[in-house]
C-alpha cells in the first residue's frame, strides 16, 4: 500500500461548534477490498453523513482494505491511517485529512467572549505555506479566506435566522460573477448568484462557512459569523492555471442541484474555443451544437429548438429581443462575441419570468465592462473586424463596454474579377453599448443599447436592408438582503426594406417594421432558504406596420399601398416559489397568466361563421377605433419542476410547461429570410400555444468535472400557423384567408456527456427527436397531406454532436467540432408531366422524403501570446478549417425545368474546405 | 508577397461563402402508378381552340408525351349550348371559331378512359394588344422585353408565350457529293442555309397589381447569350398574350416558382397546386393545368446581327476543316491501276455524308486537284442543328 505524500485543503483556521466532540462517535461498518480512497470516503459519507476534505490527487494511489463492523467512526479512521503520514482532524461533520500537521480544532480562546478576537488574530500561521492559491492572490485570497467576517449588528440573540446577502464580483474587473454558488455545508444550504452577481442566503445564526464555486474562477471561502441580516461582498479570480495547482472542488454542481431542467449555459470562453465560420465566433452556431437544437440549413441561424419552429423563441440581449439574430444572409449572428458574457438556453424549464414564445428562451447577457481600468479587445478576421473598449467612468462605480463589429466584404466583392459579384454588395455592422453605475449599495443603473445594420444587393438586382435596434435602462434595488427587485423598460425595433429599380416603371420599395415599447418588474424574495420567491409583471406594447410598398423614381408606376398597422398590448403577472422542501427534494411552481389585448384603430373582415376563411365569405368588414380593443386572450401559463437527489451527485428531475404566444412569424421559405413578416394574433389569428413534459436524470462524475445526463420530452403545439399552397403573404390586408391551423407534436431523448475541467473538455451529445405537423383545422378543405401527421422542416430524428478542446499547453490549444445529422425532410416530385412547353415535375405528399445526411467536421488551433499577467497586450492566433471533410452538405434539393426537361440539383453552401484565420488582441 | 498571399486569402474567402455549389442530384427512384390528366389550352373567344390532353409519367420516363387519344371534349356555356370539339389526333383537340358570349361563361368537359373531368366556369377575358416587343443588347447578350397596356384597366394579369426563329448557315457551302463517287454538288447551298423554330418552355407572367396604371412594362421573356447561334444572322420571335384572371395567374405563378426555381436559399417549398378541373366521376382524383378563357394576340419582331454588338457565336467552335489528299504528299504518284485504293478511300470517307466536302484543292501551279477539304456532317449541314432549308413565309 503506498500512500503519496499530501497537501491539504486552502483552509486551515476551522469555525468549530462547541458541540461538535459530542457527535465524533458515530459508528461505521466497512466491507472494502483494495478500494480507492474515494470508495471509502462514500462509503462513510453516506453512513455518518460526515464530509471528508482531503486533496484527491495525492490520495488516488492509495488502496484500502478494512472490514469492520458497527466500529466508532473516529476508530476506523485511526486504523486507516496508522503508520501512514497523513493525519486527520474531525470538526463538526467535517473530517480533514492532512499530511505534515494535525489540524487545530479547538476553540480560539474568547471567541465567544466579550472582547471578540479581530478577525486577522484567527489566521493560523502556516497560511504562507499555502500553495494552491494563485501566487499573484495568494496572500489576499488566503487573507479573506481567513478572516471572520462578522455579519449584521452583533447581539446577544441566540437561535433563530439570519440573511446574509451581496454580491459577488470579479477581482480583476469587477464585473459580477453570474451563477456562482454559495453553500454552507454544515447546513447544507446553496444558493446561486443571479444576474447581477447578487445572491441571499439564510442560515442559522453563528459561525459558518461559505464555499463559492464559479465555473472558470478559482474556489474561495468565507469564515463569517452571523449574527443579524447584513451583507458579505465577495471578490472571486480567474482560474488562471499555474503548474502545481490543486483545485479541490466540493462544489455541488448546479446541473445536479438545480431544479431547472433543459437549461443549458455556455460561458464566451467555451464559445470562443469552438471552431467558427470564417473564425468569427458565433454564438447561435455553438449554441445549435447543444442537443435538442436544430436549423434547417448551414446559412440560417434561426434555431429550431425541440421541435419549435424559428419564431418561437425568445432571443433577449440584455432584456432587449432581437427579432434577427443574424448577419449576412444568416452566415453570421448578430452579436459581437467581445460583448457576450454568457448564454443560457432554456428549452424545457422555462423560468416564469419569461414569457411569449412557445419553444425557448435564449438569454445572452453582456458584460458590465471593466471596472477598475480601461481595456480593450478585438480581432481581425477574413471578412470582419471587431473591436471593443471598456472601463471605469468614475471611481469604480460606473463601467461602460463598447463595441462594435463590422466586415469589408464590399471591398472583397469589388475587387473580385467577376461581374456577377462586383454588382453585388453585402455589408453590415453592429454596434452595442452598456453602462452600470452604482448610485449607492442598494440601488444599481444599467443601461444598455444595440444597433445592427446589414445591407445586401445580389448582382445588381433587390436589395434587402434590416436593422434591430434596441435600447433600455433598467434600475435594480435592494430592499433588504431578502427582497430585491429590478425594473426594466425599453423599446425594441426590428425593420426591412426591399427595393429594386431595376425595371423603372416597377421600380419600388417595400418596409416593414415591429415596435415594441415594455416594462417589465421583477421582485425576488427569499424569506428562508427553503423558499425562493419570484414574482413579477410585464407589459409590451406592440406597433407593427406589417408593409408599406410605395414607387421609387418619377417613372414608376407603383402605387402607395400600406397594409394597417397592427396594436396588441401583451401583459402577464406572474408568482413562483421554489420550494426546499428538503435538501434533497426541491419543487419548482409557477404560474405566469399572460393576456393579449388585439387593439384598434383598424378595420377587421367578418367571415361568414363556419365556413372556410376565404376573400369569398367575406360578409362585413368592422371598423375599430384607435385603442379600442378587439379581442382578448387570457390563460394562466404553468411552470412546474421538481428535482430530487439521489446522491450528492445525482438527481432526477420532472417538469411540466405551457407557453402561450401571440406574435407569429409569417415565411414561406425555409431559412429565415430578411423577408418574412411578422403577425400579431387579433380576431382571426388565434395565440400559439403549448406545452411540455419532460423527465430528466443526471449524474456527475470525477469530482463533478464529468456531467452526464439524460433527458426525455413530449411536447404539443397547437394553432401553429402553415400556410395554404400558393398563399400570399406580402401586402396581404387579410392573411387570415392564406394561413390555416396545424398543431403539432414533438418528442425526444437527449443524452449529453460534458466534460468541464481538465485538458480535454467539451462535450459530445446525442439526441433523438421527432417533429411532426397535422393541419387540423376544420375549415380546410384540403389539408396538407390529408390531415395525416407529417414530419416539420427541421425535423432531424438522430443527431450526434462532438465539440471537444484539447489543451496541450496554456498557450497552445485545438478544438474538433464534429457534427452529423440525418438530413432534413423534403418533398420530392413523384411523376412529370409536360406542360407549357416543358415537364414539370408533380409534388406529391408534403415531406416525405430526406436530403442526404448531414457531416461537417471543423478543426482550430489556438495560439495564444505568452501569458506574463502583466503585459500591455495580449494576443492570439486563431486559424482552422471549417469543413475540413469538404463533403457537400446538400442545404436544398430541387427540381427545376430547364430547356424542357426536368433536372434535380443539390445545393450545398458550403462546398469545400474553408480556411480562416483571425487575430485576435486584448489590452 | 506577403501581402498577395493574404490578398488572395480573403478573396477567396469571399469567394467560397458566395459560390454556393450545385450538383446534380438524383433521388432514389419513385414510381407511382399514378397517370394524372394533364390539360392545356384556353378556350380562345375569337379564334380556334385548342386543347391537348396527356397524362403524367414515373420521372425519368424517356419517350414521347403520353397523349389523351380518344377522349371527347366539350366546351359548355352557363347561359347553355355545348361545342364539342373535334380530335386532331396526338391528344389535340380543337374548335374551330364559334359564337362565344362574352358575357357569359364557358367550362371543359371531358370524358376519357370511362371518366368523366368537368372545369370550372371561366369567364373569357379580352386581351389588349401587346404595345411592344423590345429588346436590349450588351457585350454579352441580347435580352428581350414585352409591354402592353390595358387602358381599361380590366386585364391586370397577362400571360405569354412565343415562338422563335432564327437563320443560320453551315461552317460552309458544300461543293462535291457522294453518289457511287465524288460529283460536283448542283446546289452547293442545299444544306447550307437553315431556319430553325423554337417554342417557349419557360411561363411567362406579368401582373400590374399594384401599380396606378394596367401596364406591364419590359416583362422579361427572353435572353439570348451573345455566343448563341440565334443571334449568329437573323432572329426573330413572335409573342404570344393572353390575359388571365387572378386565380388563374396564382395557379401559373406558383407553377413557375416550384417548376423553375434557381434553387435559390430563399426559395418557398414546393406547394401543391389547385387546378380548376375536377374529375366529377373520382373526386379526389389529381388533375393538371387550368382552364382560362381569353383572346390571343401576337407581335413579332426581328433582330439583325448587324444591330448588334459583335458576337462570337460558338457553335462550329470545335469544328475541324480536314483534307483529303489524292496522294499521300511526299509519296510516289499512285501506279496506274492502283487507283481503286483511293476510290476505296473516298467512298469510305464520303459515303452516306458522314463527313460533307467543302471543295477541292490545289497544289501550286498543278491544275489538277490535290484533294478534297472536308468537315463532319454535323458541321456540314445546317440541318443537323435542328432547321430545316425551308424559308418560313413570313421571313
Amino acid at each position: 500500500m503506498k500512500y503519496s505524500f499530501i497537501l491539504t485543503m486552502l483552509l486551515f483556521s476551522l469555525a468549530i461548534t462547541t458541540h461538535s466532540y459530542a457527535q465524533q462517535n458515530k459508528t461505521v461498518s466497512l466491507e472494502l477490498n483494495d478500494a480507492r480512497f474515494d470508495q471509502f470516503v462514500q462509503a462513510i459519507e453516506k453512513q455518518t453523513g460526515y464530509h471528508f476534505y482531503y486533496d484527491t490527487k495525492r490520495m488516488d494511489s492509495a488502496s484500502i482494505t478494512i472490514h469492520v463492523q458497527a466500529k466508532p467512526l473516529t476508530d476506523v479512521l485511526k486504523a486507516v491511517f496508522a503508520n501512514t503520514r497523513f493525519q486527520y482532524a474531525i470538526s463538526g461533520e467535517s473530517i480533514f485529512v492532512t499530511s505534515q500537521y494535525t489540524i487545530q480544532t479547538s476553540l480560539t480562546p474568547g471567541f465567544f467572549g466579550k472582547q471578540a478576537a479581530t478577525p486577522d488574530a484567527e489566521e493560523p500561521e502556516h497560511v504562507a505555506g499555502n500553495a494552491a492559491a494563485n501566487k499573484r492572490n495568494a496572500k489576499t485570497v488566503s487573507a479573506e479566506e481567513n478572516k471572520l467576517y462578522e455579519i449584521g449588528q452583533r447581539d446577544d440573540r441566540k437561535g433563530g435566522t439570519a440573511t446574509v446577502a451581496g454580491y459577488i464580483r470579479d477581482g480583476k474587473n469587477g464585473e459580477p460573477v453570474i451563477g456562482a454558488t454559495i453553500y454552507n455545508d454544515a447546513t447544507k444550504a446553496g444558493v446561486a448568484t443571479d444576474q447581477y452577481g447578487y445572491f441571499s442566503m439564510t442560515l442559522p445564526r453563528g459561525r459558518h462557512i461559505l464555499q463559492i464555486n464559479s465555473v472558470g474562477m478559482n474556489s474561495t471561502k468565507r469564515q463569517i459569523a452571523l449574527f443579524n441580516d447584513g451583507k458579505l461582498n465577495i471578490e472571486m479570480f480567474e482560474y488562471v492555471p499555474s503548474l502545481k495547482t490543486v483545485v479541490v472542488s466540493t462544489e455541488k454542481a448546479a446541473n445536479i442541484r438545480s431544479a431547472n431542467m433543459g437549461m443549458q449555459k455556455l460561458n464566451i470562453k467555451t464559445m470562443k474555443q469552438v471552431p467558427a465560420l470564417l473564425g468569427e465566433v458565433d454564438v447561435l452556431r455553438v449554441v445549435m451544437a447543444l442537443p435538442g437544437v436544430t436549423s434547417v440549413g448551414e446559412s440560417s441561424t434561426g434555431l429550431n429548438v425541440r421541435g419549435g419552429s424559428a419564431d418561437q423563441n425568445l432571443i433577449l440581449f440584455s432584456d432587449a429581443t432581437v427579432y434577427n439574430p443574424s448577419h449576412f444572409f444568416g452566415f453570421f449572428s448578430a452579436f459581437n462575441p467581445d460583448a457576450v458574457k454568457d448564454v443560457e438556453l432554456y428549452k424545457s424549464s422555462i423560468p416564469e419570468r419569461f414569457g411569449g414564445r412557445l419553444s425557448s428562451v435564449l438569454d445572452i447577457s453582456t458584460r458590465e465592462g471593466n471596472k477598475k481600468k480601461l481595456a480593450g479587445s478585438g480581432g481581425i478576421g477574413p471578412l470582419t473586424g471587431r473591436l471593443t473598449l471598456e472601463g471605469p467612468i468614475d471611481s469604480g462605480r460606473t463601467s461602460f463596454i463598447i463595441g462594435g463589429r463590422t466586415t469589408y466584404a464590399n471591398w472583397l466583392l469589388k475587387n473580385i474579377p467577376n461581374k456577377e459579384y462586383s454588382n453585388s454588395k453585402a455589408s453590415f455592422y453592429d454596434i452595442d453599448g452598456h453602462i452600470s453605475h452604482q448610485i449607492n449599495a442598494k440601488n444599481n443603473l444599467y443601461f444598455n443599447g444595440y444597433y445592427s445594420n446589414d445591407h445586401f444587393q445580389l448582382n445588381g438586382d433587390t436589395s434587402y436592408q434590416y436593422s434591430n435596434q434596441n435600447v433600455n435602462v433598467k434600475w435594480k434595488h435592494i430592499f433588504s438582503n431578502k427582497l430585491y427587485g429590478t425594473v426594466v423598460a425599453g423599446l425594441d425595433r426590428y425593420q426591412y426594406k426591399i427595393g429594386s429599380n431595376a425595371n423603372e416603371v416597377n421600380a419600388y420599395k417595400f418596409g416593414f417594421d415591429i415596435n415594441q415599447t415594455f416594462l417589465k418588474l421583477d421582485v425576488n424574495y427569499s424569506p428562508n432558504n427553503k423558499h425562493l420567491i419570484k414574482a413579477g409583471f410585464s407589459t409590451i406594447y406592440y406597433k407593427l406596420n406589417p408593409g408599406t410598398r410605395q414607387a421609387d423614381g418619377d417613372k414608376s408606376q407603383v402605387v402607395y399601398k400600406k397594409v394597417q398597422a397592427e396594436q396588441g398590448l401583451e401583459s402577464a403577472l406572474y408568482v413562483g416559489d421554489q420550494y426546499s422542501i428538503t435538501p434533497d427534494f426541491v419543487v419548482n411552481g409557477g404560474i405566469r397568466l399572460s393576456m393579449f389585448n388585439a387593439m384598434g384603430p383598424k378595420t377587421v373582415y367578418d367571415y361568414i361563421p363556419g365556413q372556410p376563411r376565404e376573400t369569398y365569405t367575406i360578409i362585413d368588414t368592422t371598423n375599430y377605433a384607435g385603442g379600442k380593443i378587439m379581442k382578448t386572450y387570457m390563460a394562466p401559463e404553468l411552470r412546474l419542476s421538481a428535482r430530487y437527489s439521489l446522491s450528492s451527485s445525482a438527481s432526477i428531475k420532472v417538469g411540466y410547461n405551457s407557453l402561450r404566444q401571440y406574435i407569429h412569424m409569417l415565411s414561406n421559405t425555409t431559412a429565415i429570410s430578411p423577408t418574412d413578416i411578422w403577425k400579431l394574433s387579433d380576431i382571426n389569428i388565434k395565440p400559439q400555444s403549448g406545452d411540455q413534459f419532460s423527465l430528466g436524470f443526471y449524474k456527475n462524475f470525477h469530482y463533478n468535472t464529468i456531467e452526464t445526463s439524460v433527458e426525455v420530452y413530449y411536447k404539443r403545439i397547437r394553432n401553429f400557423l402553415d400556410y395554404k399552397s400558393g398563399a400570399s403573404l406580402v401586402l396581404n390586408d387579410h392573411i387570415e384567408t392564406d394561413v390555416v391551423n396545424a398543431k403539432g407534436k414533438a418528442y425526444g431523448v437527449e443524452v449529453m456527456l460534458k466534460k468541464t475541467a481538465g485538458k480535454l473538455n467539451g462535450w459530445i451529445s446525442y439526441a433523438y427527436s421527432r417533429t411532426l405537423l397535422k393541419t387540423d383545422d376544420p375549415l380546410v378543405k384540403d389539408p396538407v397531406n390529408r390531415g395525416d401527421y407529417y414530419p416539420a422542416d427541421f425535423d432531424k430524428p438522430h443527431s450526434v454532436n462532438f465539440i471537444g478542446n484539447y489543451k496541450f499547453s496554456h498557450r497552445f490549444s485545438v478544438s474538433l467540432n464534429i457534427l452529423y445529422s440525418t438530413g432534413r425532410p423534403i418533398t420530392l416530385p413523384v411523376a412529370e408531366y409536360y406542360l407549357n412547353g416543358s415537364y414539370r415535375a408533380y409534388y406529391s405528399d408534403r415531406n416525405q422524403f430526406r436530403i442526404p445526411d448531414y457531416f461537417r467536421t471543423d478543426f482550430s488551433v489556438n495560439i495564444e501570446g505568452n501569458h506574463k499577467v502583466k503585459k500591455l497586450a495580449h494576443s492570439s492566433w486563431t486559424a482552422g478549417l471549417f469543413n475540413v471533410t469538404g463533403r457537400r452538405n446538400p442545404y436544398s434539393v430541387y427540381f427545376t425545368s430547364e430547356n424542357g426537361a426536368i433536372k434535380g440539383y443539390k445545393l450545398s453552401i458550403f462546398g469545400s474546405v474553408i480556411p480562416f484565420i483571425t487575430y485576435n488582441f486584448k489590452f | 508577397m506577403k501581402k498577395i498571399l493574404l490578398y488572395s486569402l480573403l478573396i477567396l474567402s469571399a469567394g467560397i461563402l458566395l459560390n454556393a455549389c450545385k450538383d446534380v442530384y438524383k433521388p432514389q427512384a419513385i414510381s407511382t402508378p399514378n397517370r394524372y390528366l394533364v390539360v392545356e389550352g384556353f378556350i380562345n373567344g375569337t379564334d380556334s381552340t385548342f386543347f391537348r390532353l396527356s397524362r403524367s409519367r414515373n420521372i425519368g420516363d424517356t419517350g414521347a408525351v403520353k397523349y389523351e387519344t380518344a377522349a371527347q371534349v366539350s366546351i359548355e356555356g352557363s347561359n347553355g349550348g355545348s361545342f364539342s370539339m373535334t380530335n386532331k389526333g396526338s391528344g389535340l383537340y380543337a374548335l374551330g371559331v364559334s359564337p362565344f358570349d362574352f358575357s357569359s361563361k364557358y367550362r371543359l368537359r371531358i370524358k376519357t378512359g370511362g371518366k368523366e373531368y368537368l372545369s370550372e366556369y371561366v369567364v373569357l377575358k379580352k386581351s389588349p394588344p401587346i404595345d411592344s416587343v423590345s429588346y436590349s443588347a450588351n457585350s454579352d447578350g441580347v435580352r428581350i422585353y414585352v409591354t402592353s397596356h390595358d387602358p381599361a384597366g380590366a386585364t391586370r394579369y397577362y400571360k405569354w408565350d412565343y415562338v422563335e426563329t432564327w437563320e443560320y448557315t453551315s461552317l460552309a457551302s458544300s461543293s462535291f457529293m457522294y453518289t457511287t463517287a465524288v460529283v460536283p454538288r448542283p446546289d452547293p447551298n442545299e444544306f447550307y442555309r437553315c431556319w430553325r423554330t423554337d417554342r417557349s418552355s419557360t411561363i411567362n407572367l406579368a401582373t400590374s397589381n399594384g401599380l396606378a396604371t394596367d401596364i406591364a412594362y419590359k416583362a422579361p421573356l427572353q435572353y439570348i447569350d451573345g455566343t448563341s447561334f440565334k443571334v449568329s444572322i437573323r432572329y426573330s420571335i413572335l409573342v404570344n398574350q393572353t390575359v388571365l384572371t387572378e386565380d388563374a395567374f396564382n395557379y401559373w405563378s406558383t407553377l413557375k416558382k416550384t417548376s423553375e426555381s434557381l434553387g435559390s436559399i430563399f426559395d418557398p417549398q414546393p406547394s401543391q397546386l389547385k387546378s380548376n378541373i375536377a374529375c366529377i366521376t373520382t373526386p379526389n382524383e389529381p388533375v393538371i393545368g387550368y382552364v382560362s378563357g381569353s383572346t390571343n394576340v401576337q407581335k413579332r419582331i426581328f433582330i439583325n446581327k448587324a444591330d448588334l454588338p459583335n458576337y462570337r457565336p460558338i457553335e462550329y467552335a470545335l469544328c475541324i476543316i480536314d483534307s483529303f489528299f489524292f496522294t499521300i504528299p511526299g509519296t510516289p504518284p499512285i501506279p496506274p491501276g492502283r487507283d481503286n485504293d483511293t476510290a476505296a478511300r473516298m467512298k469510305s470517307y464520303f459515303q452516306g455524308n458522314s463527313n460533307i466536302i467543302l471543295s477541292d484543292f490545289y497544289f501550286g501551279s498543278n491544275p489538277k486537284p490535290a484533294g478534297y477539304l472536308y468537315s463532319s456532317k454535323d458541321c456540314m449541314d445546317c440541318r443537323e442543328k435542328g432547321g430545316v432549308t425551308q424559308k418560313p413565309a413570313f421571313w
